[in-house]
């Protein structure tokens, strides 16, 4: 007996010193669940949804999205002049901008922060390609020279990869000979402008964040009474679950879908639920085998349940895609019509292609670890069967599907593939152009059918220069038109995003484009 | 027995050696690119091209593994191709909590798991055999996965004793890094709130981890120690009247480890199996998840680091309890 309360006063006395010795206080602390832990929080290198929370809030860029929208505003950049080709952009600074480390953030650390990116030419530089020179002009005006009038470039800018200005002076502190650009520290370490600064990133538990009390935007008068910020590593969505119903996290991340109907209208607890920007596809093999033949292609995509799709296979967690770019994009065409199943239709386009009772056999790849696709693959079987199509399902792991798709040889590549996108920028070039020109096959980029329509890379060539913003609306337009009718891919569906939070957290806004970010210096506590 | 050393560790070189071999040779043949992975899923090829060659993937196989090779014997594993860190120091971060609670839920099963086999094969046949036979059918047939589980929903959602998951509370700060291991760490710096933190949150993992091998080690001291219980020997040191505690301490115990130590090795390999599960349900962040991720995204250098690492650590468990077998029973000699 007496061994047992020894044993229970030891409990105790552990759970008390717990709560006795925490040093920022838990009600000025926001804690983040989050499942999906960075790689490398070098702003230069890393290209993964999972650093866009610490990107967002510990790095700034020229300028950013307006929270809650795909609009662009000034962010570092007080203002800017474009040339009238297109090829010069001027910007002009805020004055007084500070780096965590003090130094200030000026018109040549802005120079720098590009040229580094550029000259590590990994992850996200493809984006900063047609930069040709980015210069200092005076303290607080910098210049760029492009290679052609990039009519998207603003966009690029304000979009979360590899455009935060870095500080140069922590970068030159920490390069070495083999390392000129400090790749090695700056994987992970942080030093941005941002409202908050990085404090530590134990790997596989957290990443601590603290208030920047410098920040040029000011803490006076602002609601935000968050000082510290912990976002925690934690695997498994049913320990997220646990952890913000006990009040440990304030926003989880990854609730699933069976959890997310089980805490729906519990006290205390408030979900957020937004359709994303992530497009899932079927993309066909537009080069060979039976998928090779438009009417095929067209008598698939009449084949799928689109209602059940969403329905059931998704439970209600997405909306059906309309044409190849997401909805809500400028530019996005509205008029392309929403495919419905239509059985007798999809009948009449096989026997056109000569199978009128079918007959043949087509291979669906996807990658491992998306159930949704496996469903909507055992959705589209259902329906092909009836059609006398027989699909073959297949599993990969991601190397493996990549192995398959990249492969020059269309011979090779699957009859169809789910795959998705992720848009970097909110312009719909960001879809067509690696997705539907012809100069992005195999293995150049992501036209992994083997689709080509001259007609389509011409809309798409103008579209890349044309700096009239309506005209190129138009020509962007076209071509989500002419890509709908020749039916390279089914276009499914964007899934939600959801975000569950403590109803003490304050002011967050989703954001269609920073998806996983969160605008902290808006946000705070009410506890 | 120095000779008997030497020779075992002159095996256990060949032995990683292979590995490196098999290990390297399998990483490079499966599909899929890992400079394509690397660079980045909108690069160019060009891009792709320029991480080949930094990485050295445009070499030949052979020369490849040389310089491999002769890296590793320099203690260099390469740079990640992920997170594009030296693998060494994302190894050290991820290992050594997994070595953690590897060595804790060993230490946990046992220390708790052969007093239960002699306390089972002492009360034969009484309530208490069959209730430590049901804890044990219980434990080797309970998936680590659901047990996890539900210990997290006793004392975590609804009892609020132990933390869900994590190594340390994230509002206190970690000890010092001496060895790594947060529990000897903060005991050498006398640093008391990291300890009990520390603990507090590696206990409800190794129960899990260590509860399935707990009941395998209690089922074999049991069986082991009732076999020798019946010997002779034992007979004639109770007949000269030794006191049953000495007969059972000093006589039958010592002789029936030699399978205990066996089959106890055997767990410790089997723990480093279950412990991906354990860490992912408890959100530990060791080895487990860094595996993972290294396989899925072909990074090679990571990959060929946690197979010798482990390799090494397996090699090493049995070598010790190899040796251990001496301790128990002079009979056994290596030559």
């Amino acid at each position: 007996m007496a061994r047992r309360i020894l044993l229970g006063g030891a409990l105790l006395m552990v759970i008390g010193l717990l709560v006795w010795g925490q040093e920022v206080p838990r009600e000025r602390t926001l804690v983040i669940a989050t499942g999906l832990q960075p790689s490398t929080l070098d702003i230069g290198v890393g290209y993964e949804a999972a650093a866009i929370n610490v990107n967002l809030v510990v790095y700034e860029r020229l300028v950013r999205y307006k929270p809650g929208s795909v609009e662009v505003e000034p962010e570092l950049a007080e203002s800017w002049t474009v040339s009238p080709d297109g090829k010069v952009w001027t910007f002009k600074l805020r004055p007084g901008v500070r780096f965590h480390d003090g130094t200030p953030c000026d018109a040549a650390a802005v120079a720098f922060s590009f040229q580094r990116a550029m000259a590590i030419n990994l992850g996200p530089a493809w984006m900063l390609e047609p930069i040709e020179k980015v210069e200092a002009v005076d303290k607080l005006t910098v210049q760029f020279t492009l290679k052609r009038p990039y009519p998207e470039f603003l966009q690029v800018l304000a979009n979360i990869f590899g455009t935060g200005i870095v500080s140069p002076a922590a970068v030159k502190a920490h390069a070495t000979d083999d390392d000129p650009w400090a790749q090695e520290w700056l994987s992970s370490h942080m030093v941005g402008t941002g409202p908050y600064e990085f404090v530590e990133w134990l790997k596989g538990q957290h990443i601590i964040l603290r208030r920047f009390e410098d920040y040029w935007r000011g803490w006076d008068g602002v609601k935000n009474n968050i000082e510290q910020v912990i976002i925690r590593y934690i695997t498994e969505p049913s320990v997220q679950r646990l952890l913000l119903e006990r009040g440990d996290v304030d926003i989880a991340m990854d609730i699933s879908v069976d959890d997310w109907e089980l805490i729906k209208g519990k006290p205390g607890i408030v979900l957020v639920e937004e359709p994303s920007m992530h497009a899932t596809y079927l993309r066909f093999n537009c080069a060979a085998g039976p998928t090779a033949d438009v009417r095929v292609r067209k008598a698939i995509r009449a084949a799928l349940d689109y209602k059940g799709m969403i329905e059931y296979v998704l439970r209600g967690h997405a909306v059906q895609m309309q044409g190849a770019a997401a909805i809500g994009l400028p530019c996005h065409n509205d008029e392309l019509p929403l495919p419905v199943q239509d059985l007798e239709l999809a009948r009449k386009l096989l026997a056109e292609a000569g199978h009128p009772n079918g007959g043949f056999t087509l291979e669906y790849v996807y990658e491992s670890g998306h159930e949704d696709r496996r469903r909507v693959g055992e959705l589209l079987q259902a329906s092909l069967a009836e059609l006398g199509i027989t699909l073959k399902i297949t599993e990969l792991p991601w190397p493996d599907l990549w192995e398959r798709v990249s492969a020059a040889d269309p011979e090779r590549t699957p009859a169809i593939v789910a795959n998705g996108w992720w848009p970097d920028y909110a312009d719909v070039i960001n879809f067509l152009y690696p997705m539907y020109h012809s100069s992005q096959w195999p293995p150049v980029a992501f036209n992994i059918g083997f689709y080509k329509n001259e007609e389509v890379d011409a809309l798409l060539d103008q579209a890349q220069v044309e700096t009239d913003p309506a005209a190129r609306c138009e020509l962007l337009k076209k071509a989500q038109a002419l890509i709908y009718e020749d039916c390279p891919d089914i276009d499914l569906y964007h899934l939600t995003t959801r975000v569950a939070l403590r109803d003490w957290v304050k002011g967050y806004v989703y954001s269609p484009i920073y998806t996983e970010g969160f605008f902290l210096y808006n946000m705070w506590l009410e506890k | 027995m120095w000779a008997y050393l030497l020779r075992r560790l002159g095996y256990t070189l060949l032995t990683l050696w292979g590995l490196t071999l098999i290990t390297f040779v399998l990483t490079r043949v499966i599909p899929g690119d890992p400079a394509r992975i690397a660079a980045g899923p909108q690069a160019r090829q060009e891009q792709v091209e320029q991480v080949r060659r930094m990485y050295g993937l445009d070499k030949p196989l052979w020369v490849q593994y040389g310089i491999y090779m002769a890296n590793l014997l320099r203690g260099d594993f390469g740079k990640s191709l992920w997170s594009k860190r030296p693998v060494i120091e994302d190894l050290r971060a991820y290992f050594l909590p997994t070595t953690e609670l590897g060595l804790f839920a060993g230490l946990m099963f046992f220390c708790l798991g052969v007093p239960l086999g002699i306390l089972s094969a002492v009360y034969r046949n009484s309530p208490l055999d069959h209730l430590s036979r049901l804890f044990a059918l219980a434990g080797v047939s309970l998936p680590v996965f659901i047990f996890g589980l539900v210990l997290q929903l006793i004392f975590y959602k609804i009892l609020g004793w132990f933390p869900a998951g994590g190594r340390i509370d994230p509002f206190i700060a970690p000890p010092r890094h001496l060895t790594g291991l947060y529990i000897l760490d903060s005991l050498l710096t006398g640093n008391w709130r990291a300890l009990l933190s520390s603990l507090h949150h590696i206990f409800l993992p190794s129960v899990t981890l260590a509860y399935g091998s707990l009941a395998v080690v209690s089922r074999m001291t049991r069986a082991s120690l009732l076999e020798v219980l019946g010997q002779d020997y034992i007979r004639t040191a109770r007949a000269k009247g030794l006191g049953e505690r000495t007969v059972l301490l000093k006589h039958a115990l010592r002789n029936a480890m030699v399978p205990i130590l066996t089959i106890t090795g055997l767990q410790i390999g089997s723990l480093l199996g279950g412990v991906l599960l354990v860490e992912i349900i408890f959100s530990w962040p060791g080895l487990g998840t860094y595996a993972y991720t290294a396989v899925t995204v072909l990074d090679v250098n990571a990959i060929m680091a946690i197979t010798l690492v482990t390799g090494l650590l397996y090699t090493g468990v049995n070598l010790v309890v190899d040796l251990l077998y001496t301790v128990v029973d002079p009979r056994i000699r290596y030559r």
